[in-house]
């Protein structure tokens, strides 16, 4: 039997995720083993063509030409996964889709006549089916392994959806957002970092973005107690993911709120 | 406290004996436990459950569908909706599996001894079932009327259809339902829910035992139905399904209104859960 | 228990001077690891402890409990591997360890858990721990904000359940052994025999500080009037504040639940069967192929107050909380379960 077939795609990203697959090692060469690397341009010049049974592809849309790029994915594989912020809820590119892309342009670089971008950018969700997303800035290593242990084995991936509250009481973590007061997003931000940035005494910032039935006006309302302003709540629920349904209505609540 | 040498979480080896195609989706294993006394004899009693592990993939609670094998053996019929379930479908005879139970509380066969018994079936509803089927079918004297209501999506839902007619001769009258009939489908039988052939029934309220097995919202319109027709809350039995981790009354996932559906049934009285909460019944 | 402590039994009871406690920790540490309430990010959390320094034993409202010290956050139960055939491994055994400083409503708790793990199959992770715990509990000499230990009967003193028991009294420390290992530790540390007097000023201590409990939940009758009152909208009304993070289940020295899953490794040969911590505040928890029992957030917060406060009664004929207060300090809604069923009795009342 030949060894399933895995690609990887890149669209409007950093490459932090794809990087998260090389990451992998000490199993890389396990992974090897067990799949082939048919086409991952970041690892490999070898590209073996599709159909492909496993592929992930990183990045939201942000040009009419990567729309094609998705719907070639979409074609040539069986499983397609969607990873990252970017792949999952737009990523930080997303925020444009909150302003004037130009303003964007101007401030961010030296030379804008040289940015070719369109105005919005979108998930490759909102192209084509994606059958598994795996959120995370970037995605977790074990959970991408999980979803390729999974995919072999023929099951659905363990990834837990709970919020990172559960992760973090289990790393035994004091509450940052009840001892310190420190704003986190933990409460309605879905796990798989291993509460990663609390351990470390950071407040979350929701980069796996919002959970299941993610209470965002509750949390709203915290952030606000602790003394954020409106502003500074839609930021925190803009951030890397807005392009979440949830995290989007968190900030709709707060958008042009007065102080 | 005391010092429990077995573990009860620790599954057995079981070898795949039999496979069995009942349905598109739907499959019938016959097991045997690998090693120990239980190789020869597994007892267990019908409604009862096991615990499945195929290692990498999970376990999932599995009702047993059958009566104890003579040899030891033990049947579980399989709809494919979940890991476990799906990946067991990809084994073949002589593979293994591994197993940990029986657990939970059996179908009132005793009770129904001399009586009337009355089954009321939907879907994969029949596999927990089909062992009170089975022990009816082979001890007919022991009991009054034998009615099977069975009621499924399709005709080609249908479990154990090789068996309609062993069941007949063995003296279990049968009624068979479908919601839907596909065209160009083959079918003589009633078409509705359930509840639509009820009246066919001929037990009667005070004198059996009604067993009612099926998706739990089909079970609250047969009750309502059963108890509009003068049953009574104690002569209802139901089976009720949720999501297990441990079979033992631990895990906390299978609570209802303080109880465990695992250790308090999966088998209860209606009048066990009327007026409790935690299901829709 | 009466939550007072008086009749607390014990084998000796003894009183070491303040560095005592030093010599205590130390002579614990010889049997094995030692944990106790330590100070970290504002908070005292369970922690590995060298000597009394690393100590904090004050009652204060921002505490964990020692829960995750014998129902892991993260358990494997068994190691299979495909060069074996599968056949499971249970991991090895923890050896021998003491948790100090454990307060009245934990020990309490941990009686819960005791009877929660040890039914018809009784649970061999959580029982290897639990043998293999020494416990040296402290009595309250004061309560914190959110402490309803005296409601439910469960402090501030404690009457019987542990190895040795500490109290703080004005010159030294009360240390009391309930069993014979308690006695033996005792033995490797400077102290005199206690006085009559010394007793008395304890009785004193626990008194003053039931005295001061800020916080009072009515428990007379409570299961059986939320089993009546079953549709009083109180308890679903907390949906617009609770996050469904379910801080609340796993700061709960009672909240036992699980999930399991498997852990392979790439090559599919290695498979660790591994339970964690989850609770009914999450989505996830009641979901079933199909349908989801409890998928509105209100159903959820009320399973987890129905579980505490009436459920747990029938099962174990006591209630499953233990007035500790932590659901209510660690929720970041500040949602109240002890106000939540006050305010539901009043309801009652009302009507």
């Amino acid at each position: 039997m030949s060894k399933p077939k895995i690609a990887v795609y890149k669209l409007a990203s950093c490459s932090g995720c794809q990087l998260q697959l090389v990451n992998l090692e000490p199993e890389l060469l396990d992974l090897v083993g067990e799949v082939e690397i048919a086409y991952f341009p970041m690892a490999s010049r070898k590209t073996v063509p599709g159909p492909y049974d496993i592929c992930f592809i990183e990045g939201s849309i942000t040009r009419e030409e990567e729309v094609e790029v998705v719907k070639k994915a979409r074609e040539d594989c069986r499983v397609l996964v969607a990873m990252g912020a970017c792949g999952t809820a737009g990523g930080p590119q997303g925020l444009k889709n909150w302003a004037r892309v130009e303003d964007f342009k101007e401030r961010v670089y030296q030379r804008p006549d040289w940015i070719r971008t369109g105005e919005k950018s979108l998930s490759p969700g909102e192209k084509v089916k994606i059958d598994l997303y795996l959120p995370g800035c970037p995605v977790s290593r074990d959970q991408l392994k999980e979803v390729i242990v999974a995919a072999l084995l023929g099951r659905k991936p363990y990834l837990g959806d709970w919020p990172v509250c559960v992760q973090c009481k289990m790393n035994n973590n004091v509450c940052l957002l009840v001892a310190s007061k420190t704003p986190c997003l933990g409460p309605v931000t879905r796990t798989g970092c291993g509460a990663l940035c609390p351990t470390w005494g950071r407040g979350c910032y929701g980069c796996f973005g919002p959970c299941e039935d993610a209470n965002v006006a509750s949390m709203g309302r915290i952030l606000r107690d602790l003394g954020l302003s409106p502003e500074e709540i839609v930021r925190r629920f803009r951030h890397v993911t807005s392009g979440a349904e949830a995290f989007r209505e968190g900030a709709k609540l707060y958008e042009g709120q007065q102080d | 406290m005391s010092r429990h040498a077995a573990n009860p979480l620790k599954p057995e080896p079981a070898v795949i004996k039999a496979i069995r195609q009942e349905t598109y989706d739907t499959t019938t294993y016959t097991m045997g436990f690998r090693e120990g006394e239980r190789a020869n004899r597994f007892s267990f009693e019908p409604g009862q459950f096991n615990m499945l592990t195929l290692w990498g993939i999970g376990e999932a609670a599995i009702s047993l569908s059958s009566l104890p094998g003579g040899n030891g053996t033990f049947d579980h019929t399989v709809r494919s909706v979940g890991d476990v379930t799906n990946a067991l479908r990809r084994l073949k005879v002589g593979d293994t599996v591994w197993a940990r139970g029986p657990y939970g509380t059996p179908w009132p066969l005793k009770e129904a001894r001399g009586r009337d018994l009355l089954i009321i079936a939907g879907g994969i509803g029949l596999a927990p079932l089909r062992g009170v089927i089975q022990a009816v079918t082979s001890r007919r004297s022991d009991f009054g009327k034998a009615e099977l209501l069975y009621g499924a999506r399709t005709p080609a839902d249908l479990l154990y259809t090789t068996e309609f007619d062993d069941w007949r001769r063995g003296g279990l009258s049968l009624t068979l339902t479908v919601d839907a009939v596909p065209e160009g489908a083959r079918w003589e039988h009633n078409v509705g829910v359930v509840t639509t052939v009820m009246d066919r029934a001929t037990v009667r309220p005070g004198g059996g035992v009604v067993m009612v097995c099926g998706p739990e919202i089909m079970m609250k319109f047969v009750v309502k139905e059963l108890l509009a027709r003068g049953f009574r809350p104690g002569e209802i039995f139901v089976s009720l399904e949720r999501r297990m981790e441990c079979g033992v009354r631990v895990c906390g996932r299978c609570q209802f209104d303080g109880r465990f559906v695992c250790r308090d049934g999966p088998v209860l009285p209606y009048s066990d859960i009327k007026g409790r909460v935690g299901t829709m019944l | 228990m009466d939550g007072l402590g008086e009749r607390a039994t014990a084998l000796e009871r003894r009183v070491m001077p303040e560095e005592g406690l030093d010599q205590l920790v130390r002579a614990l540490a010889r049997r094995g690891p030692v944990y106790g309430p330590v100070r970290q990010d504002g908070a005292t959390v369970y922690g590995e402890v060298e000597g009394a320094q690393d100590l904090d034993l004050r009652c204060t409202p921002f505490t964990y409990s020692p829960k995750a010290l014998l129902h892991r956050p993260r358990q494997v139960l068994f190691r299979a591997e495909r060069a074996e055939g599968f056949v499971p491994r249970e991991p090895e055994e923890d050896g021998r360890m003491s948790i100090i400083g454990v307060r009245p409503c934990d020990m309490s708790a941990i009686a819960a858990l005791d009877q929660v793990f040890s039914q018809e199959y009784p649970d061999p992770y959580y029982q290897r721990r639990r043998q293999n715990a020494l416990l040296a509990a402290v009595n309250c000499v004061e309560m914190a904000e959110h402490c309803f230990c005296t409601s439910m009967g469960t402090g501030p003193g404690l009457a019987a359940g542990f190895d040795l028991l500490l109290t703080r009294l004005e010159h030294g420390w009360l240390v009391e052994a309930g069993t014979e290992e308690g006695c033996a530790v005792l033995k490797e540390v400077e102290s005199r025999t206690a006085t009559d007097r010394d007793l008395q000023e304890k009785e004193e201590l626990i008194r003053k500080a039931a005295a001061g409990a800020k916080k009072q939940l009515q428990t007379e009758g409570l299961p059986g009037l939320m089993r009546d009152r079953f549709e009083d909208p109180v308890w679903k009304e907390r949906r617009e504040e609770c996050l469904g993070c379910a801080n609340c289940t796993s700061v709960c020295p009672t909240c036992f639940c699980y999930d399991a899953y498997d852990v392979v490794n790439v090559k599919g040969d290695k498979v660790e069967r591994t339970r964690c911590w989850t609770g009914c505040p999450v989505v996830d928890f009641a979901r079933v192929h199909g349908g989801n029992f409890r998928s509105d957030r209100g159903e959820r917060f009320k399973q987890f107050a129905y579980h505490k406060l009436c459920y747990w009664k029938d099962q174990f004929d006591r209630l499953g909380c233990v007035g500790c207060g932590r659901c209510m300090t660690w929720c970041p809604a500040k949602i109240d379960i002890a106000e939540t069923a006050q305010s539901f009795r009043r309801g009652g009342e009302a009507r």
